[in-house]
């Protein structure tokens, strides 16, 4: 147990360290003069050349890479050349709308995803069966911000129930969560369609197997067999995919934001890129990356959590 | 204790229904072991799926299951529920997927007797250690928390074995139970089997292709082919004379039978082909396109049951000319 | 025969192969004809409705709305396809070639896989917007960089089993070498798999690109596209509802029949999946 996760740590460092080498050659060595590209061609030599030393263009890569790598460690992100602060600061107030917008969005989606993929399995070939399916087809194929603009539509636009778009901030929670809603249910719909697929082949596969049977024949009714023997074994497969999932997540986040006027790290990112801000781009980028590595590797943990049979071994 | 009059197992396809089980009757007393025993194919399966009230959901059991007086069939699902693990247990065959991998053995054995006695947590994990000491597992109180991973195959069977007997039904069935098993473990599970009948005094029916777990475990036997019985009577009376050329065959096929090589398996080399499909079988007897003495009369009709002494019955019609 | 009565009786193939039809057929055509110019604006008609102004009304600038979905068609697919063929031809070497070799070569691979999939092409996008700003290259590179470790991951599953068939160690024993064999064995064993997964990637692929223009970091402007199209229809979302429902219905059943052509192929070249599906 020990040994296995040890394994898993030490893959994870190398796959985060990875990412980061991946996000520092492209945005500073591949381009050449990050400096350049930040002040566009029209930048007159002596700003560029004092951007340059803040930058720290003057010293080696490896010594830039290095402390980089140091300052995300310590929690020191760099000076954003356009707001003029510390990105920690910037990405710290960004991060209280999105970590919330995913984990509302998560909540969502599984909260439909897995009843739907349990109904459906229980009723194979059935039409609940079919009409999931459908739903799920078709919710795959609704791109999520599009579905963002529908739920504006309808209900902003149209029953006035809910503003456009921003965010009014903490200080009152519950418009705060009012105005995460909206953005947390786009964001949901084509992960609950997904989800809602796996769930409902992983049951049925479960569904099958002896144990089931066992069950029934100590006389437990269908439902009872199905949520103390069927749920537990089948959620395996599904955690696995939530997992495999979040990366559209995070995708997601970006754009479903950008419908809102969310001032989450997914507008940030697009902002930066609008201003060629390559500090705030390199940080949040890497905090994207990092987050979608993390929560493959918790996955994996709680993947061995719930099969016994991994967890010796 | 268990009384089987007519009972046939049928099911809806496309074409219109299809018989898997006909005309099956046996009786079964408390404390006594029949066995039924054929060929994969012969439907055996599907007769202990019947009784248990778990087939599939196209299929349908008519006839008459009486247990201690109380007719099954028809009984909505509910009321069979409170039967099932209660009045009757199941041990299956395969003890490598029947057992819940996420589960630790003492809660799935504990788990019927929650379920129908309404026992506290404490005093039902109490039942699951009492019972895993009976079924001969060494140290249970340790391995009550194990997860069936960690056990090997002839133990998990032996906890199947437990969870059936969880709430002491009157019936046990066990669908070839040492199938899956090694010679010698086959022999321990067997052994547990016969003294378990003997000290709880329950009826058990032990399904088997393999004649020679028959014959160490079963007072009666009852010969299945082609989803009916061809023969029934005491073991002691069949495997003195068996009479029907199916059970004959049966025999000659044992290894170390007279004639065949130790080990030949369990293929009936002495029957040419094999089991009909349901909607293939013949119309008549179901053994005359695999029959050496079958006539034309065979095909015409399904033999009726032919009295031999001992209470020993047959159905086929030229029991007398047999060699 | 067997198999072609499956494609015939086969209803989502059938319905996906339509709509895909449909959808190649419009881009086609739009490449030709289309009934007014795509370009031309008018401002008299300026968000006229559906109807009131060609088939399915007008933009904020009075553009045809018809002509400019199906270029957007054509523009879509064509990013799409190419990334997702780049894609392919990434992912298929790394992933068959870590088959063929294991050891450190699969470790790597399989590590650099797992990398490439923590940027969902959104992310690249950004990245290489920021560098050279937005456009149909940064599309293509964003997208098929995130196709590289899908297709990589199941190459190398798919090799793998066709590396333990009996033909295999034939042609081992006769002396072939792993990139012979790959090119022999494996990859005309996994071909059909490929091409399955190919179909959902590019019903994916044209999620992200879609993705990518609504941000502004696909093909620039005057080149119509379905996800900018939404992002202008932003501004215009009360006064003409149209712009915003339409083109992301084009998306939805381009994405729709894509997606529903893969599931059937898949049917039909794995029948064991069939009951799960
Ligand atoms: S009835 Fe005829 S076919 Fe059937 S077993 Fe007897 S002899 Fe053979």
């Amino acid at each position: 147990m020990i040994f296995l996760l040890l394994r898993r740590f030490t893959a994870l460092a190398i796959t985060l360290l990875l990412a980061s080498i991946a996000i520092f050659l492209v945005l500073e060595i591949l381009p050449g003069d990050p400096a350049a590209i930040m002040l566009g061609t029209e930048a007159r030599e002596d700003t560029l050349a004092a951007l340059r030393r803040e930058m720290g263009l003057d010293r080696p890569a490896y010594e830039r890479y290095l402390n980089w790598l140091g300052g995300a460690l310590s929690g020191n992100l760099g000076l954003s050349m356009t707001y003029k602060v510390p990105v920690a600061e910037l990405v710290a107030d960004r991060l209280a709308v999105t970590f919330p917008l995913a984990f509302l969005a998560i909540l969502i989606s599984t909260a439909m995803a897995v009843p739907l993929g349990v109904i459906a399995a229980a009723n194979h070939e059935r039409p609940a069966d079919h009409g999931v399916m459908l739903f799920s087809q078709i919710g795959v194929a609704i791109p999520n911000f599009w579905f963002g603009l529908l739920l504006i539509l309808f209900f902003s636009s149209y029953l006035g129930w809910f503003s456009a778009g921003g965010f009014p901030g903490w200080d009152d929670p519950v418009a705060a969560l009012k105005a995460l809603l909206l953005p947390a249910v786009a964001l949901a719909l084509p992960q609950a369609a997904i989800l809602a697929r796996v769930t409902r082949s992983s049951v049925l596969e479960v569904l099958g197997e002896d144990f089931v049977r066992t069950a029934r024949a100590k006389g437990l009714t269908r439902r009872v067999a199905l949520r103390r023997h069927v749920l537990r074994n089948a959620l395996i497969p599904v955690v696995t995919v939530m997992g495999m999932q979040f990366s559209f997540l995070v995708a997601g986040a970006i754009l479903v934001e950008n419908v809102f006027t969310l001032p989450g790290l997914g507008r940030l990112l697009f902002q930066a890129m609008s201003q060629r801000d390559l500090v705030v781009i390199k940080d949040v980028v890497l905090l994207f990356a990092a987050l979608v590595i993390v929560v493959n590797f918790l996955v994996d943990l709680a993947y061995a959590w719930l099969d016994p049979r991994l967890r010796q071994g | 204790m268990l009384e089987v009059r007519n009972l046939s197992v049928g099911i809806a396809t496309p074409s219109g229904p299809l018989a898997l089980v006909e005309e099956v009757d046996f009786r079964l007393e408390a404390g006594r072991t029949l066995g039924i025993v054929g060929e994969s194919g012969s439907g055996k399966s599907m007769l202990a799926l019947a009784l248990m009230g778990l087939l599939p959901p196209a299929a349908r059991a008519s006839g008459s299951i009486r247990l201690e007086g109380d007719e099954l069939i028809g009984l909505p699902e509910a009321a069979l529920c409170r039967i099932r693990g209660k009045r009757i247990g199941m041990i299956f065959q395969e003890p490598m997927t029947a057992l819940n991998p996420a589960m630790t053995v003492g809660e799935q054995i504990a788990e019927g007797v929650q379920w129908h006695e309404n026992l506290g947590r404490r005093a039902a994990r109490a039942r699951a250690l009492d019972l895993l000491q009976r079924v001969g597992i060494p140290e249970a109180a340790r391995r009550l928390d194990d997860y069936p991973h960690q056990m090997s195959g002839g133990q998990r069977q032996r906890v199947g074995i437990a969870i059936a007997l969880a709430c002491r039904p009157r019936l046990l069935i066990a669908d070839e139970p040492t199938t899956a098993l090694d010679v010698t473990v086959q022999a321990q599970i067997l052994d547990l089997l016969r003294e378990l009948v003997a000290e709880m005094g329950m009826g058990l029916i032990l399904i088997s292709h393999d004649l020679g777990v028959i014959a160490e475990t079963a007072d009666d036997t009852l010969v299945m082919y082609a989803g009916m019985p061809v023969e029934t009577g005491s073991s002691a009376a069949i495997f003195a004379r068996p009479a029907h050329p199916y059970t004959r065959g049966l025999f000659l096929a044992m290894p170390g039978h007279a004639g065949v090589p130790a080990g030949a398996g369990q293929r009936l080399q002495t029957i040419p082909g094999s089991v009909p499909e349901p909607g293939r079988r013949p119309s008549g007897c179901r053994f005359a396109d695999r029959c050496a003495y079958v006539i034309e009369a065979c095909r015409a009709a399904v033999p009726p049951w032919e009295p031999l002494p001992g209470g020993q019955q047959a159905r086929c019609i030229r029991l007398e000319e047999l060699p | 025969m067997t198999a072609l009565r499956t494609v015939v009786r086969h209803p989502t193939l059938n319905l996906g192969g339509l709509v895909t039809l449909l959808l190649l057929g419009t881009a086609v055509v739009s490449q030709v004809w289309t009934p007014a110019s795509p370009t031309q604006i008018q401002i008299t008609q300026r968000l006229a409705p559906p109807l009131q102004a060609g088939l399915l009304g007008a933009d904020h600038f009075g553009r045809d709305l018809t002509s400019l979905l199906m270029v957007g068609a054509w523009n879509s697919l064509s990013i799409a396809f190419v990334a997702v063929l780049l894609g392919m031809a990434g992912g298929v070497l790394l992933g068959t070639l870590a088959a063929a070799w294991r050891g450190w070569a699969e470790e790597v691979v399989m590590r650099l896989a797992d990398v490439t999939f923590a940027f969902p092409a959104v992310l690249s996008a950004i990245m290489i917007a920021a560098l050279i700003g937005p456009g149909a290259t940064t599309a293509v590179i964003a997208i098929g960089v995130f196709n590289i470790p899908v297709f990589a991951r199941v190459s190398r599953a798919a090799a793998l089993q066709v590396w333990e068939r009996d033909f295999v160690l034939a042609a081992r024993s006769a002396g072939k070498g792993p990139v012979l064999i790959t090119l022999h064995h494996v990859l005309p064993n996994i071909a059909g798999l490929l091409v399955v997964q190919a179909t959902i990637q590019l019903a994916l692929a044209i999620l992200a690109e879609a993705g990518l223009s609504f941000l502004g970091v696909g093909m620039p402007p005057p080149h119509p596209s379905w996800g900018r199209m939404l992002s202008d229809a932003q501004t215009y979302l009360s006064q003409a509802p149209h712009l915003a429902i339409l083109p992301g219905l084009a998306i939805a059943l381009a994405v729709l029949g894509l997606n529903m052509l893969g599931d059937g192929l898949r049917d039909i070249i794995d029948p064991k999946l069939r009951r799960k599906r």
